[in-house]
């Protein structure tokens, strides 16, 4: 037997074995369908083209032959209706009835002398066309238009598709290249070019790779499959060596050989299923990271966006209720009684704790967003008491408490802080002590200790409880909740995410509930400014 | 000139507001030009020579960063002080009006209208100084 032959039958029983595979596999998909009649029909050709060549007489030839041709004009036919149901195309119905319809006359004029003439002997490749009839040119036309059609439909669609269906258009596109443009070096014999018939070694490809695409559904990766075929085309090898041994002890070697391969080919294959699927799942995952982190970031503008808005809003109205009652409190509008002027006085107070509670709360979402930004700039933290002091004073007055201020022994030297930040922070703990303080007062402290700047506030209120975490988010005194509904807590959380910006410390003492309580905080002092 | 002298411009659209900062303005001796709007303060600005301009941020058709693009960029109006005074209070957006050279940023509801005038009476007083070390 020669090689050519011997290629024709091993491609022809591996086209029957993949033709009953795409059918169990899924005999309900259409696809499925189609690839196999695409491949019955290259079954008829092969079988057809073993046959031409096994023959020793013309009679024979010419069943044979009649078969090949048989599965010739089918080819393309079979092969562009696959195309049309992998691809989901409908518009290209009536084409294909067409082609249905021409191929029907083809396989009719097969029985007269307008297709091929006359039949004869080539060396080494059995009977073969010699002589053509006139319909054969319509025929070659209608073989090279259905399919160079079908291939221009796969690579168009495939640029629709992505991921994995993209893989298989663009691997069905490749296979159906280089099966045609082999196959087609087998015309070149009817026209008595001597060139050698490459057809059957590459439908091979067009064969296996085609119905690859087809039952590989998840894991499609050019890595698995080189693999794959690899180890089969040893397995194939090593088992036809095997078959072909003439002793025993060959066929024991091989027979050892074998099995040794197939064991460590499943293992490789394994291996590589493995290694491909983790990077698919990690593709995977980065791609889904990256679009989440792309949505965190456009929350984030949002939200910082209407932070901005937001704090805009809520202070318009605050700055007509703050300007007016100034100016009612400077008489501007004529002179007002005490008890006008006390009232007025306590309805400012009011306000401007609004403007800080607003204050508050946009820290707390800049600072829980990771905005809060910091502008540090040397300042001298007395002067800085000192003013918060003086505008506390009235608030303290106005319950009767009193606050004392200890000047540091020797002048503090300059520290880099954000002063608008350390400001509020101060004066949250000094409207602490005012609001819980009823009798007494407060007395502020400043020093300087090693390289450390150290503020204090003690007050003659109504302590600590031991065990309480005041500087968390909404935690406030216990007995606190009794006697003040105002403010929500926020203070003293934001003051330790300032005073921690600050890179410093701030901690509460007391000596219990009743006994007064002690609120210090410490800023670095930065020995480069 | 006295007249002149007393002269500001008050960009700002919230009725309620400039009703305040002009009746007490006014009583300190200002003569007050209200814009409701930016493309009213660049006009106003160029026609009427003002010692100052009181500014706000969020206005319609054209905001306060534009004018205080096109005032500090031209040379006949960039010398006129501008004050802003915004609810807008994040340390970008106070950034952001001190790069397009405004002379000073405060927030608005921080401010009574007495320290509003008080800045304003400040900033008018260096003005003067520095024409003076410097008339061009």
């Amino acid at each position: 037997m020669t090689l050519f032959a011997l290629s024709s039958l091993i491609t022809a029983i591996l086209t029957a074995i993949l033709c009953i595979v795409i059918l169990l596999n899924n005999f309900r998909s259409k696809v499925n369908r189609s690839w196999f009649w695409a491949c019955f029909s290259i079954l008829l050709w092969l079988l057809g083209l073993y046959g031409s060549v096994m023959v020793d007489n013309k009679e024979q030839a010419l069943l044979w032959q009649r078969i090949l041709y048989l599965g010739t004009i089918l080819i393309p036919i079979f092969f562009f209706y696959f195309c049309i149901n992998l691809l989901e195309r409908k518009k290209q119905k009536k084409i294909l009835w067409a082609g249905f319809l021409f191929a029907l006359f083809f396989i009719s004029l097969m029985f007269s002398k307008l297709l091929i003439i006359k039949i004869g002997e080539r060396t080494n490749f059995g009977y073969w066309p010699v002589e053509t009839g006139p319909f054969y040119w319509l025929f070659l036309v209608y073989f090279a238009f259905y399919m160079v059609y079908s291939v221009v439909l796969l690579k168009i669609d495939s640029k629709k598709y992505d991921g994995i269906t993209k893989k298989r258009v663009q691997f069905v596109y490749y296979a159906a290249l280089i099966g045609f443009a082999g196959g087609s070096t087998n015309f070149l014999l009817d026209f008595n070019l001597n060139i050698y018939p490459f057809g059957n070694y590459f439908v091979i490809f067009y064969v296996v790779f085609i119905s690859y695409a087809i039952l590989r559904h998840r894991l499609f990766d050019l890595k698995v499959i080189a693999t794959e075929l690899l180890t089969f085309g040893i397995w194939i090898f090593l088992l036809l060596r095997t078959l072909m041994d003439q002793t025993w002890q060959d066929v024991a070697v091989d027979g050892t050989l074998l099995g040794l391969v197939i064991l460590f080919g499943i293992l490789l294959i394994k291996g590589v299923i493995k290694e491909v699927k983790q990077r698919e799942k990690l593709e995977k995952l980065a791609i889904e990271l990256e679009a989440a982190n792309e949505r965190l970031r456009q929350l984030d503008e949002a939200k910082s966006e209407f932070l901005s808005i937001a704090s805009h809003q809520l202070r318009t109205p605050l700055t007509s209720i703050k300007g007016l009652l100034s100016m009612l409190l400077e008489e501007f509008w004529g002179p007002l009684n005490n008890e006008q002027k006390k009232y007025l006085a306590q309805v400012t107070q009011s306000s401007d704790r609004l403007l800080h509670l607003i204050e508050d709360l946009l820290n707390i979402s800049r600072i829980e967003a990771g905005r809060m930004q910091f502008d540090f700039k040397p300042m001298q933290l007395e002067e800085l008491v000192k003013d918060d002091i003086k505008e506390m004073m009235p608030q303290a007055k106005a319950k009767g408490l009193y606050i004392k201020f200890e000047k540091p022994e020797k002048p503090l030297p300059a520290i880099k802080a954000d002063s608008l930040k350390i400001r509020q922070v101060i004066q949250n703990l000094i409207d602490n002590s005012i609001k819980y303080t009823d009798n007494g007062g407060a007395t502020v402290r400043l020093m300087q200790q090693g390289n450390e700047v150290l503020f204090s506030i003690n007050d003659t209120g109504i302590g600590l409880p031991p065990g309480q975490h005041l500087f968390e988010k909404f935690e406030r005194g216990r007995k606190a909740t009794n006697q003040h509904t105002e403010g929500v807590g926020l203070g003293l959380y934001l003051a330790d995410k300032m005073i921690k910006a600050h890179s410093g410390k701030i901690w509460a003492e007391s000596e219990g509930e009743g006994k007064g309580s002690k609120f210090s905080f410490t800023l670095p002092i930065d020995q480069k400014d | 000139m006295s007249q002149e002298k007393n002269k500001i411009i008050i960009a700002e659209d919230e009725p309620t507001l400039i009703e305040m900062y002009k009746l007490y303005f006014e009583r300190a001796g200002y003569e007050i030009l209200h814009a409701e709007n930016g493309r009213q303060c660049i006009d106003f600005a160029k026609k009427e020579n003002p010692r100052l301009i009181l500014l706000d941020i969020l206005m319609p058709k054209v905001d306060g960063w534009q004018v205080l693009k096109e005032l500090k960029t031209d040379s006949k109006t960039k010398k006129i002080p501008i004050l802003v005074f915004s609810n807008l209070g994040q340390v970008q957006e106070i950034q952001k009006g001190l790069d397009l050279g405004a002379d000073d940023y405060v927030i608005k509801s921080n401010l009574t209208p007495k320290e509003v005038l008080a800045k304003v009476e400040q900033m008018i007083l260096k003005s003067d100084i520095d024409t003076r070390i410097n008339p061009d």
